[in-house]
């Protein structure tokens, strides 16, 4: 009687849509894995560069009232059965990608010095995610389509 | 602010939660890992003999399986053994006292810093129901141990900064104490002080001359700890759980050239160097996962996580929100509120640098800060649902709050007890259920062969023996061999009396004649038990449909 209290088919469903709503939070998912199917992702990039972490922090805290924007995009994923799925949080994506633009030029306008070494950082992740794309993601590829 | 009568029914009224929530079932509901058999039977060893299982009198580290121990729970187990005897409830009791007087000290420390009794008592609530807290307090680690010592520590190095007649001496000698207990808190407790100087400085160089006698008493505590960095035990537990240990296969070089690579590219985009520091980036930042944190937890480790939720509750996300905004808006000393910020921010440090993604116990550290935070965000809530005029929103938005609240509360005891259990007694990462069974089936049939082999896949058996069969230390120290303990596995003991423990294969050990094998169905499958030659004599442990263990004798 408790066990069907605590465990049903409501509460269930629940817990599968916020487990798919905070995926689109998930630092690995973010910023280090990405989509767990091969052809979305190559597993070796998130689905946006750690180097925006900072200046999505520093947008948020200057632009807090758009952090709210950013938790209603987050809602379309949550009822998407796979997991991590990249294309169903695209608008989030982008919603995030703007805070980092916002955070960005708050950034360039507070500390150069600070911008320099994250512009930096961000363009050796640039040049790492085109190497791993063009020489090794194609070899996962090729991988799965052997298994299939 | 003063301790008053109000204070003393907080402490009594948390400790006394703390511990019927940590007391419960303590013995008889999950089953005895190795590494507290481990503890349990050092510490026997030591108060029969002043040895430890290797015969190392009064060792400052214990090597047990290779994973070289810290000796404070181990001494600290003595005495409780020598009072209870060698049980599950004596190597149980000691961290779960602490960690039901653990709330106690986060209370103080939180009246301290956010200066309202109120909150304070929120946050020791937080701590004292706190899933994460319970589970590492609940069973023998003594990184629960050492993080309530952790937060005496934490509590009395504020005292000795904020209040003019503070001492650093006690602080420093409760941090060392701490710094015998848990590998963790090596890492961790440098980052406390260091975020500490960081913060009050200022305070810090006021105090110049009372620092002046802890410096020189921090020196000479020190001192084994330096010594014991250096040791090959210390050397060879750094290599086996940090990342800095880790050595990438040759083979790893070997494929990435293979995909075509060249070895400046390898230097430029796969330098171990980067690679260690991304993964670093990486586990430190699945600490702050919601998913680790609400949904999941650490689902790869059984003793870890509770099956069907996080680490915390579901609703601690809106208390955290809420606390988190309190703390913006307060006007509690920015100190303060930095002091609490840098304090969530190393206390996953210590995971971030060993090899798992996310470690539960080894960032235990965050319990404290983010129980700190919930009680801020029940005050708060509380605060802001109080304010409203309309009481139908009023009594709704409360009531939807507490039945949520209550909910999650009620499935999180619910999973401990009924659904975890079930999915968590068994296999390397869970709790070794099955082996105080086993160990007394074995007593029938001790005397009757001459070879006695029981299979290590479900590691460690040899410890449950010496534990259960409560072997005299002084007889095993003589025959004590660690065998395959490696720079990346750790070890199995070899064996005692008639007693041998090793990986069973079937194929070939059908043929030892007149012996007697202990293992798993997957070691010994009853469809290969030909009775011409073998028979099962008992099975042991019901668990999903068959049985954990299967006794075999050969003829």
């Amino acid at each position: 009687m408790i066990s069907k209290l605590l465990v049903n088919k409501p509460v269930f469903f629940a817990k599968e849509v916020f487990q798919r709503y905070f995926e689109s939070f998930d630092p690995s998912f973010l910023f280090f894995k990405g989509d767990p199917e091969t052809t979305k992702s190559s597993h070796l990039a998130g689905a946006i560069y750690l180097s925006f972490l900072p200046f999505f922090l520093y947008g948020a805290y200057k632009n807090k009232p758009l952090i709210l924007l950013l938790i209603v995009l987050a809602v379309p994923a949550a009822f998407f059965a796979p997991h991590f799925e990249t294309l169903t949080r695209i608008p989030f994506l982008i919603g995030l990608t703007y805070l980092t633009a916002l955070g960005t030029q708050k950034a360039y306008e507070k500390d150069k010095r600070i911008f320099s070494i994250l512009v930096a950082f961000l363009f050796f992740e640039i040049l790492r995610f085109f190497h791993n794309y063009t020489v090794h993601y194609p070899w996962f590829l090729a991988e799965l389509l052997n298994k299939t | 602010m003063k301790f008053k009568a109000g204070d003393f029914l907080v402490i009594i009224l948390i400790f006394t939660l703390s511990a019927v929530i940590r007391f419960y079932k303590l013995d008889d509901f999950r089953c005895l890992n190795w590494d507290e058999a481990s503890f349990g039977y050092n510490a026997y060893s030591i108060l029969q003999t002043g040895k430890d299982e290797y015969g190392t009198s009064l060792p400052m580290e214990f090597k047990s399986v290779g994973d070289y121990k810290y000796p404070f729970y181990v001494y600290s187990l003595v005495p409780i053994i020598k009072l209870w005897g060698l049980s599950e409830f004596s190597v149980r009791f000691f961290p779960s006292l602490l960690g039901s007087i653990a709330p106690i000290f986060l209370y103080f420390i939180t009246r301290k810093l956010l200066q309202k009794r109120v909150i304070a008592f929120f946050s020791a609530l937080a701590l004292a129901i706190s899933p994460w807290h319970i589970q590492f307090t609940r069973a023998g680690t003594e990184g629960g141990i050492a993080y309530t010592i952790t937060l005496a520590g934490i509590y009395l190095l504020l005292k000795a900064v904020i209040e003019k007649r503070g001492s650093f001496v006690l602080p420093a000698i409760i941090f060392f104490l701490s710094l015998y207990t848990y590998f963790g808190e090596r890492v961790f407790i440098p980052l406390i002080l260091l975020t500490t100087v960081f913060v009050f400085k200022k305070e810090i160089i006021a105090k110049g001359r009372k620092l002046a006698k802890t410096a020189i008493l921090t020196l000479f505590l020190l001192v084994p700890i330096l010594l014991s960095v250096v040791s090959i035990g210390q050397g060879e537990k750094f290599a086996k759980t940090t990342i800095f240990g880790y050595r990438r296969p040759d083979e790893y070089v070997f494929e990435l050239k293979a995909q075509g690579d060249s070895n400046p590219t390898v230097n430029i985009f796969h330098s171990a160097t980067l690679e260690n520091g991304l993964s670093f980036i990486n586990h430190f930042l699945n600490h702050f996962s919601p998913d680790f944190l609400f949904v999941k937890g650490p689902t790869e480790d059984g003793r870890q996580y509770i099956w069907g939720m996080g680490m915390l509750y579901l609703t601690d996300i809106v208390l955290i929100i809420f606390g988190a905004a309190f703390l913006y808006k307060s006007k509690i000393s920015t100190k303060y509120k930095k002091f609490i910020l840098f304090w969530i921010l190393v206390s996953p440090i210590t995971s971030a640098i060993t090899r798992d993604p996310v470690h539960a116990r080894r960032a235990l550290a965050l319990t404290a800060p983010l129980s700190i935070i919930t009680g801020a965000g029940m005050y708060y809530l509380i605060l802001i649902i109080g304010k409203l005029k309309n009481s139908f929103i009023k009594i709704l938005l409360a009531s939807v709050f507490a039945a949520s609240f209550i909910y999650f509360v009620a499935f999180y005891f619910a999973s401990y007890y009924v659904f975890t259990s079930k999915r968590t007694a068994v296999g390397p990462s869970g709790w070794q259920c099955g082996y105080e069974e086993v160990v007394t089936a074995t007593q029938k049939y001790k005397g009757s062969f001459n070879k006695i082999i029981i299979d290590t896949s479900y590691q460690g058996p040899y410890i449950f023996y010496l534990f259960y069969e409560k072997y005299p230390p002084q007889k095993y120290q003589r025959q004590a061999r660690l065998l395959g303990n490696r720079s990346d596995t750790l070890g199995e003991g070899g064996g005692y009396d008639n007693y041998e423990f090793r990986a069973i294969y079937w194929p070939e050990d059908r043929y030892l004649t007149k012996t007697l094998f202990i293992g798993p169905p997957e070691r010994l499958p009853e469809k290969d038990i030909k009775s011409e030659e073998s028979q099962i004599l008992e099975k042991v442990y019901p668990y999903n449909n068959g049985f954990l263990f299967h006794i075999v004798e050969t003829f």
